[in-house]
């Protein structure tokens, strides 16, 4: 009975196991690099490109102004700036949006003296949601000849 | 197992799925908030893989299930499509995420069997890992 009384004694006293601040933290830092290494494994990142890459250009000037008046809603002056025919081309890139809140360059690429401006283009859909689409100018001689 | 490397995985486990929730959370809000431009996505640029390698299986894929009759139209455009075109450059223009969707927008390159050269654009709109809209 004493024997028994002594060893949970002996057991109570034993120190209670603590991990010191710098192993937490250190044990806690490598966790976070494995979330995100399994984060990333589980999203990888798009497959390589196995074809030819052409260079980045600015934003031309010549779609920046259409661009412009399509956020003012101003479809008079949209109607001076391009023919019929590219004018159903926006229509048809900006579907189904009626309405143009943002459009943001996001980038344009040049071969041959034509250049392909690209915007994202977000508004009310003719649901009444938001949308957003994407919409590419080719802009050649200092004009918009085609949207897409 | 001891009480020590209870707690030690423990802390592991709680860091591990802070960097998940972090990484995986955080990644889309900072792509949305464009602090630091905006990365492709994988599912787009394997789509325009697939468009210019003619592959209608991961199209398809990477599309909304439509009916068996829009199914069947694209695995035709496909069948008559092999070998018409020899793609010559892939270029990621750029994109923007926004509420839920993503839009990337491409330019290709492409000459025709004939030995004509084409140059066009490309946006794709992306819900929820696949492409909704094809312009």
């Amino acid at each position: 009975m004493s024997t028994a009384v002594g060893q949970s004694a002996v057991a109570a006293e034993r120190p209670a196991f603590h991990m010191s601040g710098w192993a937490t933290f250190i044990l806690f830092l490598l966790g976070i690099l494995a979330g995100v290494a399994l984060n990333s494994y589980i999203s990888p990142p798009p497959p390589a490109n196995p074809y030819a890459e052409l260079l980045q250009v600015g934003e031309p000037p010549e779609s920046a102004a259409v661009v412009k008046v399509v956020l003012a809603d101003d479809a008079r002056t949209l109607s001076r700036m391009l023919p019929g025919e590219i004018l159903q081309g926006l229509g048809k890139a900006i579907d189904p949006l009626e309405e143009v809140f943002e459009a943001k360059f996001v980038g344009g690429t040049e071969r041959k003296g034509d250049i392909l401006a690209s915007y994202v283009m977000t508004g009310r859909g003719n649901a009444g949601q938001s949308f957003s689409v994407g919409v590419v100018f080719r802009v050649s001689g200092g004009k918009v000849i085609g949207v897409n | 197992m001891g009480k020590g490397l209870r707690t030690a995985l423990a802390t592991v486990l709680l860091g591990g799925l802070l960097g998940y929730l972090v990484t995986g959370l955080g990644g889309p809000l900072i792509e949305e908030m464009a602090l630091f431009g905006n990365r492709e996505s994988t599912e787009a640029r394997r789509y325009m893989i697939a468009v210019l390698e003619n592959e209608p299986e991961t199209l398809a894929n990477l599309t909304p299930k439509g009916d068996v009759v829009s199914r069947a139209m694209q695995y035709l455009q496909s069948d008559e499509s092999q070998g018409q075109w020899t793609p010559l450059s892939l270029t990621y223009l750029g994109g923007l995420t926004k509420g839920g969707l993503q839009v990337h927008n491409y330019a290709i390159e492409l000459r025709s069997a004939s030995g004509r050269e084409q140059f066009i654009p490309l946006a794709l709109t992306l819900a929820n890992g696949k492409v909704i809209r094809r312009e």
